[in-house]
């Protein structure tokens, strides 16, 4: 790296982050739901950390699909 | 210059292409089973309306108008997105698998297009004009990409329909049972090539498969069989570690072929992460340099008949995901101090309304981080795992066009498609390597302490 030019690599970088947002929009919700039935059935509270958590998945989705729109629109 | 005009015009193109593939696919199954026709349609339609919505509410957020018709975008995307998915669900008058095919084929399209952008227009961004023009050109190319795609659904569909299915996955994974089998073993034998071809097509025999048919009594061939992923895992790492040593054995100053090639790849991947992470590059190089490596050769080993790619379970991407997930966390609390990372993980609360939202924060946050090295494996999964099962159905299908002495017919066609397919995962094979590792030095950078970075989180608490 000494003394050299580092590349550009804004569309290899671009493509490796939007094509994570279906991943990720998927994910999150799924991710929250499983860890919520696990809670749920440790603390008998079923359904409601289940539901609870789901909803807060979509909503940390969208927060990171919006993250990555931000940084994969940085030219640096 | 309108920085999302790209961005939506591939979206857009991508959504265009998932209708006419949900059409087709539609047009396909309708006349046998009308009801699975109209799920495939209704998925399609709720991740057209769950992209429409994002896009607005992206959109809104990303240019900062935080007005009255974000609230309602959220409401709209709540109730037509969720709750139509759940009243269907409810309803339970349309199958799961439809549904699930037609929710995902936009999805599908989506990371297509963006691979087909990468490996059309190279490393160009896709702010730039060139990429509209690429983009242009590339609609050219989609079409035999969606043409393939469709004869390979409909190859799916046929072979799946056909009653000689299980022939062809006796043919191409029991056949070394079937001929290896002494009459003596009898019926233990027996069970094992029935097992092999209840499970179909899922995957091409490989040598520790073979030597298990032909050794099925032998409890060393037994466990090795039984924990294939781990041994091809592990042949990869010795492959890797075997040519690293081979290459920087005895370095030169003037180096041969071999060493000039293998550090003209390290170099460049070197010179792609460190236009990301800067002069850090130095102190993160060895673990993404080992992620691109390692998960290179394991794909590659996919290639050579007889071998397989360890990157086709889920449970080898899920462990290299969470040693990425592991890393970062770890350098963000050597960065930030335990008390700094516990901050970043709740939102950075500055005020009280931000304190009040704490509950709400913390758990949005951990959730956003669990899902990027879960995304990482999954995908990463996804597509080793289906061009190894594209390979598997055709090969499949040869044989039962084999078995049917239509020899002429099927040879020459579907070895050029699978060939063809090959080819792709070799490709493929590269590139997601290269997205694992840049991702993961991606995560890295947004949890580095960085100008721009700490810059925008402090933007977005204000």
């Amino acid at each position: 790296m000494t003394g050299k030019e580092p590349k550009k690599v804004t569309g290899w970088r671009q493509v490796g982050l939007l094509s994570s947002i279906p991943f990720i929009l998927a994910l999150a919700p799924i991710i929250g739901f499983v860890i919520g039935q696990l809670l749920d059935r440790h603390f008998r509270t079923r359904p409601w950390l289940s539901i609870v958590l789901l909803v807060l998945g979509f909503v940390a989705g969208v927060r990171e699909t919006i993250k990555i729109v931000k940084l994969s629109q940085r030219e640096d | 210059m309108d920085q999302a005009g790209p961005g939506h015009d591939m979206l857009h193109r991508a959504l265009g292409t998932s209708w006419i593939v949900a059409l087709a696919l539609a047009a396909a199954v309708a006349p046998g089973r009308p009801r699975d026709a109209a799920a495939i349609l209704a998925g399609q339609l709720i991740a057209f309306l769950h992209f429409i919505f994002l896009t607005k509410i992206v959109k809104l957020f990303t240019e900062g108008r935080r007005d009255a018709r974000l609230p309602l975008a959220i409401t709209a995307k709540v109730a037509l997105v969720y709750g139509g998915l759940a009243a269907l669900i409810a309803w339970g008058g349309v199958g799961y698998v439809p549904l699930c095919v037609g929710f995902a084929l936009p999805f599908l399209t989506l990371f297509l297009r963006s691979i087909m952008l990468a490996l059309g227009a190279g490393p160009a961004s896709l702010t730039t004009r060139r990429a509209n023009e690429t983009a242009r050109s590339l609609g050219n190319a989609a079409k035999p990409a969606v043409l393939f795609l469709l004869l390979g659904a409909g190859a799916l569909l046929a072979f799946s329909a056909l009653p000689g299915a299980a022939v062809a996955g006796e043919a191409t994974h029991g056949a070394p049972a079937a001929q290896g089998a002494p009459a003596t073993h009898g019926e233990a034998t027996h069970g094992e090539a029935a097992k092999h071809a209840e499970e179909g097509a899922a995957e091409l025999p490989n040598w520790l498969v073979i030597l298990h048919d032909f050794n099925p009594g032998n409890p060393l061939v037994g466990w090795l069989e039984k924990n294939q992923i781990i041994v091809f895992a592990w042949i990869a790492g010795l492959l890797f570690l075997l040519v690293s040593w081979l290459a920087m054995r005895k370095p030169k100053m003037v180096p041969g072929p071999f060493q000039n090639g293998v550090e003209w790849m390290v170099e460049s991947l070197e010179d792609v992460c460190g236009g990301l992470l800067g002069p850090q590059i130095d102190k993160h190089f060895p673990l993404i340099g080992a992620l691109f490596f390692y998960i290179l050769t394991i794909n590659m080993l996919g290639i050579i008949p007889g071998m397989k790619s360890a990157t086709s379970s889920l449970d080898l991407t899920l462990a290299l995901a969470l040693i990425t997930f592991l890393y970062v966390q770890y350098w963000g609390i050597r960065n930030l101090g335990i008390v700094g990372y516990l901050d970043h993980l709740a939102g950075s609360p500055r005020d009280a309304i931000g304190w009040m939202m704490l509950p709400v924060m913390l758990p949005v946050h951990i959730l956003g981080e669990l899902a990027k090295p879960v995304s990482l494996s999954c995908r990463l999964f996804g597509n080793i795992f289906g061009e190894d099962t594209l390979i598997v159905v055709f090969v499949g299908a040869t044989a039962l066009l084999i078995k049917a002495s239509i020899v002429a017919l099927a040879v020459p066609p579907m070895a050029g498609i699978t060939a063809l397919f090959m080819m792709l995962q070799t490709l493929t094979s590269i590139v997601q390597a290269l997205i694992f590792s840049l991702l993961a030095t991606v995560y890295l950078y947004m949890m580095l302490p960085h100008e721009a970075h700490a810059h925008e989180e402090a933007h977005e608490t204000r």
